[in-house]
């Protein structure tokens, strides 16, 4: 469910004041995840299943909901996860949410495990605010144009999006599902 | 009844489920019609014959849903994730799909 132009700027000038309003989770974003067979964890040279990868994406990965992103990449089975060459750091850099600072300050990295984070932290901080266009930064891939769709999907999993309500305070549940069926909604709305 | 516009069918998921719910294949009557002329006149008759075939993939999705509906495992729009819901949800939204290939790069390190 792609956001809007209103609620992305909305989220990108409360930079992480919390909304007065949401004293409740909102319906975020809907992940339908067509391709679903490899592990949910990783292990060397396997691939990881794009619940994983989408978890990670968001600082969530696999039941561990650690409200501070950079310790989770910090773990070493995390090395090379990102490619910092995906990363638009311009688009990304309109939207940072101030994690980077975090970064600048911990004295635990060398530098350049510290860029190579900082460009990471870059990456998923665009894809909590708007994941299809994080993700088309990324070589190869292609994007449709939005349509409105009907899908009967089942539930994989429905969580709150703990990175962004940290650093944006938006308070949205993130529901992955996957689908039997996506068609075009035809029905006036 | 207007036509529907797959853009995408898990065909796999899809019989698993279906064939825990219904047989794989389906009747179609079809009626048979003969006339013949006989010493005592004209006869004429008619007998409605079964066809096995597959359920189409259309068939499938209406019945699942059907199927879904009745025995309340399903549910309309997005969970509210207070309470843990049903399994299978329906949904109309708006929608992107992102396409990713799976040799680019490092992405095998990303498992899409």
């Amino acid at each position: 469910m792609p956001r809007t132009r209103e609620e992305l700027k909305a989220i990108l000038e409360r930079r992480g004041e919390w909304a007065e309003d949401r004293w409740s989770p909102g319906p975020g974003n809907l992940y339908l995840l067509e391709a679903y067979r490899h592990s949910d964890s990783y292990s060397h040279g396997e691939r990881l299943s794009p619940f994983s990868t989408i978890s990670i994406m968001m600082g969530d990965y696999v039941d561990d909901h650690s409200p501070l992103y950079f310790r989770d990449l910090l773990r070493p089975e995390f090395n090379g996860l990102f490619n910092p060459d995906w990363v638009d750091l311009d688009a990304a850099d309109k939207i940072d949410p101030g994690v980077k600072a975090e970064v600048e300050k911990s004295d635990l990295l060398p530098d350049e495990r510290k860029t190579s984070l900082y460009h990471a932290l870059a990456f998923a901080s665009y894809f909590l605010i708007d994941p299809a266009e994080a993700l088309a930064q990324i070589p190869g891939a292609q994007i449709a144009p939005e349509r409105r769709i009907r899908t009967l999907y089942r539930v994989r999993k429905a969580y709150p999006e703990a990175e962004l309500a940290w650093n944006y305070g938006q308070w949205d549940i993130a529901t992955f599902g996957y689908p039997i069926f996506i068609a075009e909604d035809t029905d006036p709305v | 009844m207007a036509l529907v516009e797959y853009l995408y069918v898990d065909e796999k998921r899809l019989d698993t489920y279906f064939e825990q719910i219904s047989s794989p294949v389906t009747y179609d009557k079809v009626p048979m019609w003969n006339a013949e002329i006989g010493l005592t006149g004209p006869k004429a008759g008619g007998a409605q014959q079964r066809f096995a075939r597959p359920f189409t993939t259309h068939e499938k999705i209406s019945k699942l849903t059907e199927y879904l509906e009745d025995k309340g495992h399903v549910e309309y729009g997005r969970s509210s994730g207070k309470k843990e819901g049903t399994t299978f949800r329906i949904e109309t939204c708006q929608a992107k799909r992102v396409f990713i290939p799976q040799t680019a790069g490092s992405l095998r390190m990303l498992g899409h």
